[in-house]
C-alpha cells in the first residue's frame, strides 16, 4: 500500500518555475554607432564591435556608421581590431586637449597583410597598439595614444581611444574621443 | 565462523542496511564502532572490524554529535579528508581525498552512484543530514567493485530508514547569514512492512568575504527536499525496499568580472531518484539481490548582466542515469564469501554546451569477488575485479588485490592495491563554449580515453586495550592519462582555443594516521594527521589546493548523567598553491598561507532524550578569504531536535 507514495513523490517537487525575465534594456541588440557631442568641440564616439563577423565603418565627417562600399569611411572596427584605409600619424603620450594642429608627417597606414583572421597579435594595423592586454584578466585597457587622422574626405582629426567595455563591462564596445584639427601648416 | 556468524545476521537482516545500533550517542566507543555493519569496502555486509578493506565510518550519533547540516559540513571534520568549495559560480562543494580532487572519488548513495556533477564536482551540501543514518569512506581504488571515478576511493550515503514501530523527529536550527535548517521524519514499522518520510527546509542568505565589491562569496540557498523509504517484505526469502527521493535548491550569488561586469547568477537544480530493490534469500549462504536505479537532475542556470542584457545567459542541464544491477553473493565452504554481479548503465545528458546539444553513453559491466579466509581466520585475501564496456572508450578492466592479517588481537594490517579508472565526462567529450566576452573557446574531444590509476595502500590498526587505537595507512596514487584542458592553437589576443587532451600525469603519496584516545570516562579525543605529498608531473609541481600537510583534533565530553554533550574541534591545513594562468603559457605560484578552522558545540538532552538543545560555533578564529578559501566566515547556530520512538 505504501508503495503507492514512491511516484508520487517524484512529481511533488514539479512546482513552478520563476523564470528569470532579466530584462534591463534590449539586450543582444545592435547598438550600432553613436555619437555624443562634448560640447567643447570633441566628441565621443561608442561603436558596437561586438559582432566577430561583421566590420563596423565609422565616418568622421558624419559621426556615423557608413556602409563598408562607401567611400567614406575612415576607420573599420571588428572586436578589438581597428582597421583603416587613410593615414594615421600616432603620438605616443601627447595631450588631447594641447594638440590643434596635425602633425606634417609620420603618418602610416595599414599594412597590405592586416587580416584580422589571421589572429596575429600584430597584423599590421596602423591601430594595432592602442590597447594593453592583461594576460592574467584577459582585459583590454587603451593605451595613451593619440592619433591624426587624415580622413578619406582629406579633413584631420584626433582620436583618442578611451575603452573596450560599455558601463555593464561587456567587451566588444569601443569607445573614442576625437575631434577635427587644422591641417599642417 | 565469525563471517558465518556475520553472514546469518546479515542474510536474516530484511534490509542491505545496517540495522544496529541504538540512535543515541555512543560516539565514544571503539567496540561499538568495531561491531557497525558496512557495506561499501565489500560491497556485502560486514562488520567495519572484520573488513578486509579499511573503512572509515560516520554514524548517525557522529553526525548528530557533530552538528553539520550536511554532507558537506560532515565530512569537513573526518580526518584525511578536505572539502573544496567552489570560488563563486555554482558553490559547489567537494570532497579531497589522497590529494585528488573531487572528480576522483565517487559518491554513492544506498550503493547508487549519484548523479549531477558539475566540471567534475557532485556538490555534497546537497545531501542533508537529517537524511543520512551512516557515511563509509572507503580510501584507495574502489574501481575494482563500482567502476568509474573510484580512483581516490568511494563515500557511501546510507540513508535513514524507519527502525521502530513508530518514529518521528523534528529539528530546527537558527544561525548566522540567516540561516534555517528545518526538518521533520517519521515512520512506522509493522510486520511485513516498514516506512519512512521525510522532509527538510534549508534556507541560507549568504555571505561576502569582501564587502569592497559588490561580488559575493558564499550563495543564498534555498533548499526542499522529500524523501521516502519503503519496505515489504512480500514472503520470508523475499524483501522489496523503493526509496525515492526529490530536491529543489536555489542558489544565488552575485559574480563580478575583470571587466566590471556584474552579473546576478542563479542555479535551480532539482534532483529525483527512484530505486527499487527486490532481494531474494535462498538456503542462508547464497543471496541475490536485483537493483532499478533512475536518476534525474535538472539544471537551470542563469547570468543576469546587471544594467545590460549583452552577456546574460541561460542554461539548462539535464542529466538522466539508469542502472539495473544484478548482484548474487554466496559462502562457500564457510571460506569463500564469494561475489558477482552484473551492472547495466544508461546515461543522457542535454545541455547547450555540448556540440550536439545531447549525449548519451551506455556501459556494462562485470565484477566478481572473492574474500578468503584461508586457516583459522587471521588472514583474508581478498582478490577481485570489475570489467566494463563501455559505448564511448570501449572495455576497460580494473582488478584489486586485498590481504588483511591479524598477527595478533590488538593488532590488524591490510594492503590492498587496484586499478581504477576515470570515463571522460560529456563535457571533456562534446563540450562547445565560447566565451568572447573573457575571449576563448573550448571545444570537447570526443578521441579522449579514460584516466588511468594504479593505487596502492598499506597500514596497520594497533589497539591497546579499550582505551587507545592508532590507525596508520600510506598510500601512493599513480595517475596516467589525465585530461587537461589545453590550448590548442593561439588565436592571438583575447582569443584563446582551448580543447581537452589525455597528457597529464600526476602522482599523490603520504601517510595517514588517526589516534583515538578513550582514557577518561566521557572524553574522547581523536586526532588525525595526514602526510600528502603531491606532483603534477607535467609542470613538475603540486597539485593546486592541496596542502602537504593537514591535520585535526577533536575532544568530545559526554556527561550522561546529566545529558550534556560538548565538543571541540580544530582542523589546521597547511600551506598549499594555486597557480595563475599569466596567459602566456606561463603560470605563476599562489601561496595560500597554513589556516585553522575551530568549531564548538554543546548539547543537552531533556525530557529522557526527547528532546536536545544544542549551541554552536563554526569557524570561530574566522579563517578564509574571498580568493582561493571562501570558508563560511565564523557562525554561530543554535536550536533543538525533539523525537519520539516507540520501544523496539
Amino acid at each position: 500500500m505504501k508503495l503507492r507514495n514512491s511516484p508520487l513523490l517524484l512529481l511533488l517537487l514539479i512546482a513552478c518555475v520563476p523564470a528569470d525575465d532579466g530584462a534591463d534594456d534590449g539586450g543582444g541588440v545592435d547598438r550600432g554607432i553613436v555619437t555624443e557631442d562634448q560640447g567643447d568641440g570633441s566628441f565621443i564616439t561608442v561603436v558596437d564591435a561586438r559582432d566577430e563577423a561583421r566590420w563596423k565603418h565609422l565616418d568622421f565627417e558624419s559621426r556615423a556608421e557608413v556602409d563598408a562600399a562607401s567611400p567614406a569611411w575612415d576607420l573599420g572596427l571588428l572586436r578589438f581590431n581597428i582597421a583603416t584605409r587613410v593615414e594615421v600619424a600616432p603620438l605616443e603620450g601627447a595631450d588631447f586637449d594641447a594638440i590643434s594642429v596635425a602633425p606634417a608627417s609620420g603618418y602610416v597606414g595599414d599594412g597590405d597583410d592586416a587580416d584580422p583572421m589571421d589572429m596575429e597579435t600584430m597584423p599590421g594595423y596602423a591601430f594595432d597598439l592602442w590597447y594593453a592586454y592583461d594576460m592574467t584578466t584577459h582585459v583590454l585597457t587603451a593605451r595613451d595614444v593619440l592619433y591624426v587622422v587624415r580622413s578619406a574626405e582629406g579633413n584631420y582629426f584626433k582620436v583618442q581611444l578611451l575603452d573596450y567595455y560599455d558601463d555593464a563591462g561587456t567587451a566588444g564596445y569601443v569607445a573614442l574621443r576625437w575631434a577635427p584639427v587644422s591641417a599642417p601648416l | 565462523m565469525l563471517l558465518l556468524a556475520a553472514m546469518s545476521l546479515t542474510l536474516a537482516a530484511p534490509a542491505p542496511t545496517p540495522r544496529r545500533p541504538p540512535p543515541r550517542p555512543e560516539t565514544i566507543d571503539f567496540a561499538t564502532e568495531s561491531r557497525t555493519i558496512v557495506v561499501t569496502a565489500a560491497r556485502t555486509e560486514q562488520a567495519i572490524g572484520d573488513s578486509a578493506v579499511a573503512t572509515q565510518v560516520i554514524r548517525r550519533a557522529a553526525i548528530e554529535a557533530s552538528g553539520a547540516e550536511n554532507l558537506a559540513e560532515l565530512l569537513e571534520e573526518q580526518p584525511g579528508l578536505q572539502v573544496l568549495r567552489s570560488f563563486g559560480g555554482a558553490g559547489g562543494a567537494g570532497v579531497t581525498m589522497q590529494g585528488l580532487d573531487p572528480k576522483y572519488t565517487l559518491i554513492l548513495v544506498d550503493g547508487q552512484r549519484a548523479t549531477g556533477r558539475i566540471n567534475g564536482t557532485l556538490d555534497l551540501s546537497r545531501f542533508a543530514a537529517e537524511d543520512i543514518e551512516q557515511v563509509e569512506i572507503v580510501k584507495g581504488p574502489g574501481s575494482a567493485l563500482y567502476g568509474s571515478d573510484a580512483i581516490a576511493g568511494v563515500i557511501n550515503i546510507i540513508t535513514r530508514k524507519t527502525r521502530r514501530a513508530r518514529e518521528a523527529e523534528a529539528h530546527a536550527s537558527l544561525g548566522s547569514f540567516d540561516t534555517q535548517d528545518l526538518s521533520a521524519r517519521g515512520g512506522v514499522r509493522r510486520g511485513r512492512w516498514g516506512a519512512g518520510l521525510a522532509a527538510g527546509w534549508h534556507h541560507t542568505r549568504g555571505f561576502d568575504r569582501d564587502p569592497g565589491d559588490v561580488a559575493t562569496t558564499g550563495n543564498f540557498q534555498n533548499t526542499l527536499n522529500l524523501s521516502q523509504w519503503t519496505e515489504l517484505r512480500a514472503r520470508p526469502d523475499a524483501v522489496v525496499t523503493v526509496t525515492a527521493d526529490a530536491q529543489q535548491r536555489d542558489l544565488r550569488g552575485v559574480d563580478l568580472s575583470a571587466t566590471g561586469a556584474v552579473f546576478d547568477r542563479r542555479n535551480l537544480t532539482r534532483t529525483a531518484a527512484l530505486t527499487v530493490a527486490p532481494e531474494i534469500t535462498w538456503a542462508v549462504p547464497a543471496r541475490l539481490r536485483l537493483t532499478g536505479h533512475l536518476a534525474y537532475f535538472d539544471d537551470r542556470y542563469g547570468l543576469d548582466q546587471r544594467a545590460s542584457d549583452d552577456l546574460d545567459e541561460s542554461q539548462r542541464t539535464r542529466d538522466l542515469l539508469g542502472q539495473v544491477t544484478a548482484q548474487y553473493d554466496h559462502m562457500i565452504a564457510g571460506r569463500h564469501m564469494f561475489t558477482a554481479g552484473i551492472e547495466g548503465q544508461f546515461e543522457g545528458l542535454s545541455t547547450p554546451r555540448l556540440e550536439q546539444g545531447r549525449g548519451t553513453r551506455q556501459r556494462f559491466a562485470l565484477f566478481v569477488q572473492d574474500e578468503w579466509r584461508p586457516g583459522a581466520g587471521r588472514v583474508v585475501i581478498v582478490p577481485g575485479g570489475r570489467f566494463d564496456l563501455d559505448s564511448q572508450f570501449g572495455a576497460y578492466a580494473t582488478p584489486r588485490l586485498a590481504v588483511r592479517v591479524d598477527p595478533a588481537p590488538a593488532l590488524t594490517l591490510r594492503a590492498s592495491a587496484g586499478l581504477g579508472y576515470r570515463a571522460p565526462s560529456f563535457r571533456e567529450l562534446y563540450l562547445s563554449f565560447a566565451n568572447p566576452s573573457a575571449g576563448y573557446r573550448v571545444t570537447g574531444n570526443p578521441e579522449l580515453v579514460p584516466e588511468t590509476s594504479r593505487g596502492l595502500t598499506v597500514g596497520f590498526l594497533v589497539r591497546a586495550a579499550a582505551f587507545a587505537q592508532l590507525e596508520v595507512h600510506a598510500f601512493a596514487n599513480d595517475l596516467r592519462d589525465l585530461i587537461t584542458l589545453d590550448s590548442s592553437g593561439g588565436l592571438g589576443v583575447g582569443q584563446s582555443r582551448f580543447s581537452y587532451v589525455n597528457v597529464g600525469s600526476a602522482r599523490t603519496r603520504g601517510v595517514e594516521a588517526v589516534l583515538g584516545l578513550r582514557v577518561l570516562r566521557g572524553l574522547a579525543i581523536d586526532a588525525s594527521y595526514t602526510l600528502g605529498d603531491t606532483l603534477d608531473r607535467e609542470h613538475r609541481r603540486p597539485l593546486p589546493g592541496k596542502p602537504l600537510h593537514h591535520g585535526s583534533l577533536r575532544l568530545q565530553v559526554q556527561l550522561r548523567r546529566a545529558g550534556v554533550q560538548a565538543q571541540a574541534r580544530l582542523g589546521v591545513q597547511g600551506r598549499q598553491f594555486y597557480y595563475a594562468d599569466d596567459g602566456d603559457g606561463s603560470d605563476s605560484a599562489v601561496r595560500v598561507a597554513p589556516y585553522a578552522t575551530l568549531d564548538l558545540r554543546a548539547a543537552k538532552d531533556l525530557f529522557r532524550d526527547r528532546m536536545s538543545l544544542f549551541l554552536g560555533v563554526d569557524n570561530l578564529l574566522d579563517a578564509g578569504d574571498a580568493m582561493y578559501l571562501p570558508l563560511v566566515p565564523r557562525a554561530f547556530y543554535g536550536g533543538f531536535t525533539v523525537r519520539h520512538r516507540s520501544p523496539r
